[in-house]
């Protein structure tokens, strides 16, 4: 029924657990109380969402001129934000969808949280275009609807518009798989819970899920070939988001390795991402047992392996300048390592390349403390790839007397930091009412997880014996 | 007023048992109405000859109607209704085209798919559900026969695997997908 599993393979599911354990385990968080942990958490993260929606309100009131952006720098750390918080939503759709149809059993136990950090992260995203447009109130231009002035269509050769049709479409088919693939948890709530509301509600939202054959045969077709449609859909956004960048005529920005280099670089944010806060939930939530120190490697792995392709992007691109024999180029490039922002290239480089390089070391892999520490460095470390990226190339262009500098305005730190807020308090709020965990998903692979362990056990009993 | 129709329901929780007593209740030419599982069963799909889902066909005909459709639209947008030159580039420029019409094509059929699915197996915001037993999506796997099945036939099997036996009456009870 499970076909062959190689008995190398470690259990996915640490100890002996039966359905109802795993039931137990999961829903342990939301049908208890929640720590004090999880109280700081949350006002942490609603005050910073709300300082900054007070930041965003100057903003809209104000204008963009509460922006340090300048005529030589119009992109600033709006654009540098969007990118990051997009790359970060790569994570999760990447685990349910390409992982699946690689028939990789390791993304059960972290594709639900991952998925969610997607729809959170993309919410963050969003944000940022609309608010730097300026006219706040006419950003729906964007839209080809019919007008009165003309009716004037929208230009469909601009990356800018495929931008928004990617990001629109990512978000809206993420959360659709995100919530067919919470519904029978949702259920198992409904019908575990002793609490009449708690039930009332999880009824409400679980759609009237009873798992009957047809469901589970529909629910399975449908996971299947979403994710399907998934895989490109996670390669075109980033794809597209780096067109915005190379279809321009900057030098740094005009190449052709932007789309496959932006694609693993929004893969290595997004793993950064989903490792620091799932050592942090699966120890708040004694998770240990299903996100297991395999799966840690497992992860760390794709982080050393996009991680590479990033900085092998980061060398071509340097070979290329100077290959190329194109002096603006060499400039920008020179510019970038040892002009006045040098600074956030080294930082770059070293978070993004050197660190992960620590990751071919097995001991370095399971360490849990290091990969911490080294998801934290790969956000910090993708956030000025992207800060690169933008200020650098632009701040020196081809006219010397429009050459300036920019830095960030408190307005524009205080979005980022609302951002931040409203992704964490998302977070918190998803953690306490929503299984972090697939639960079903969890219990279809129980089965062989079982098996093996038995199969190792009884190997492990024979080996003693021949002893 | 509704005749109250009394179904017979067979609970195990072993999914091999599941499958055993299935197939053996198949051969005995009981009518199974339905299983209800916390997990997908494939093999009792293939033993009740459940057919395959039409779903992937209706997402790839949504897809490519409405993937067609923005295309079209787009380009009497750019070439007949408002035609303006972009940086020397033609009216119609169909590689521009690629990437809005992949989306709208991606976006279409993963909705249209999905709203098929919830219409077609009863999930709908708010629907009321009355599962046979509240155990079914936690741990428990129950084969659901009609009341025409044979009561002794079926309660011999459920001896024999040792499943728990029993009768529900209401039909709210139970809803068939």
């Amino acid at each position: 029924m499970h076909g062959y599993e190689s008995p190398l393979r470690p259990v996915l599911v640490k100890g002996e657990k039966t359905y109802k354990d795993v039931t137990r385990d999961i829903l342990r968080p939301i049908l208890g109380k929640p720590s004090w942990l999880w109280y700081l958490g949350l006002a942490v993260s609603s005050l910073a969402l709300l300082w900054g929606l007070y930041a965003i309100g100057r903003t809209i009131f104000f204008g963009v001129g509460e922006w340090n952006i300048n005529r030589t720098i119009g992109w600033g750390w709006a654009i540098i934000n969007f990118v990051w918080w997009i790359g970060i939503g790569h994570a999760g759709t990447l685990i349910s969808a390409i992982l699946l149809l690689f028939r990789q059993k390791w993304r059960t136990a972290v594709n639900r949280s991952a998925e969610a950090m997607t729809i959170f992260a993309v919410m963050c995203a969003g944000l940022f275009p609309a608010l730097h447009v300026g006219r706040h109130l006419v950003v729906f231009f964007i839209f080809p609807y019919p007008n009165s002035r003309g009716p004037l269509w929208v230009n469909f050769n601009s990356p800018l518009f495929w931008d928004v049709t990617a990001i629109s479409t990512y978000f809206l088919v993420s959360l659709l798989f995100w919530y067919i693939g919470l519904i029978p948890d949702l259920a198992i709530i409904r019908d575990y819970t002793k609490s009449a509301i708690k039930r009332k509600i999880y009824g409400i939202l679980s759609f009237g899920w009873l798992g009957s054959l047809k469901q589970w045969q529909r629910w399975e077709t449908i996971s299947l070939h979403l994710a399907g449609l998934a895989t490109p859909l996670v390669l075109s956004v980033h794809s597209i988001v780096s067109f915005d960048f190379a279809t321009s005529v900057i030098p740094g920005w005009h190449t052709t390795i932007f789309p496959p280099y932006f694609v693993a670089g929004a893969v290595f944010s997004g793993f950064g991402m989903v490792l620091t806060l799932l050592l942090i939930a699966r120890k708040a939530m004694n998770l240990e047992d299903y996100i297991t120190v395999d799966h840690i490697e497992y992860m760390n792995k794709i982080l050393l392996a996009t991680g590479s392709i990033v900085g092998t992007a980061y060398l071509t691109e340097l070979f290329i300048a100077w290959y190329s024999g194109n002096i603006y180029e060499q400039y920008a490039f020179w510019n970038r390592a040892f002009g006045p922002y040098w600074w956030s290239y080294w930082i770059m480089m070293a978070c993004n390349v050197i660190f992960p390089q620590t990751f071919w070391i097995r001991k370095f892999r399971r360490n849990l403390w290091w990969t911490f520490i080294v998801s934290i460095l790969v956000n910090i470390g993708m956030w000025f790839e992207r800060f690169v990226i933008v200020v650098t190339s632009l701040h020196r262009d081809f006219l010397p007397s429009a050459w300036s500098m920019y830095f960030a305005s408190w307005v524009e730190v205080s979005i980022y930091i609302g951002t931040l807020g409203l992704f964490f308090t998302l977070f918190f709020l998803f953690i306490r009412f929503f299984p972090v965990i697939a639960i079903s998903e969890i219990k279809h692979i129980l089965g062989s997880e079982m098996a093996l362990l038995k199969r190792k056990k009884s190997s492990a009993t024979v080996v003693e014996s021949e002893n | 007023m509704k005749r109250e129709k009394i179904y017979q329901v067979l609970l195990t929780d072993d999914e091999h048992k599941l499958v055993e007593i299935v197939k053996r209740l198949k051969e005995a030419n009981q009518p199974v109405l339905d299983v209800y599982s916390p997990v997908p069963v494939e093999e009792v799909e293939h033993i009740l000859e459940v057919p395959e889902s039409r779903l992937p066909k209706a997402g790839f005909w949504i897809g490519f109607t409405m993937g067609t459709t923005a295309l079209l639209i787009m380009a009497w947008m750019m070439g007949v209704s408002y035609p303006i030159v972009f940086g020397g580039k033609p009216y119609i420029p169909l590689p521009s085209f690629v990437p809005p019409t992949f989306e709208a094509t991606v976006l279409t059929s993963a909705y249209g798919m999905g709203i098929i699915m919830f219409i077609v197996s009863k999930l709908v915001p708010m629907m009321k559900a009355h599962p046979i037993d509240p155990r079914i999506t936690d741990y428990l796997f129950a084969v659901l026969l009609d009341e025409s099945a044979d009561e002794e036939v079926v309660k011999n099997i459920a001896k024999d695997f040792e499943a728990e036996y029993k009768k529900v009456n209401a039909p709210e009870d139970v809803v068939i997908t």
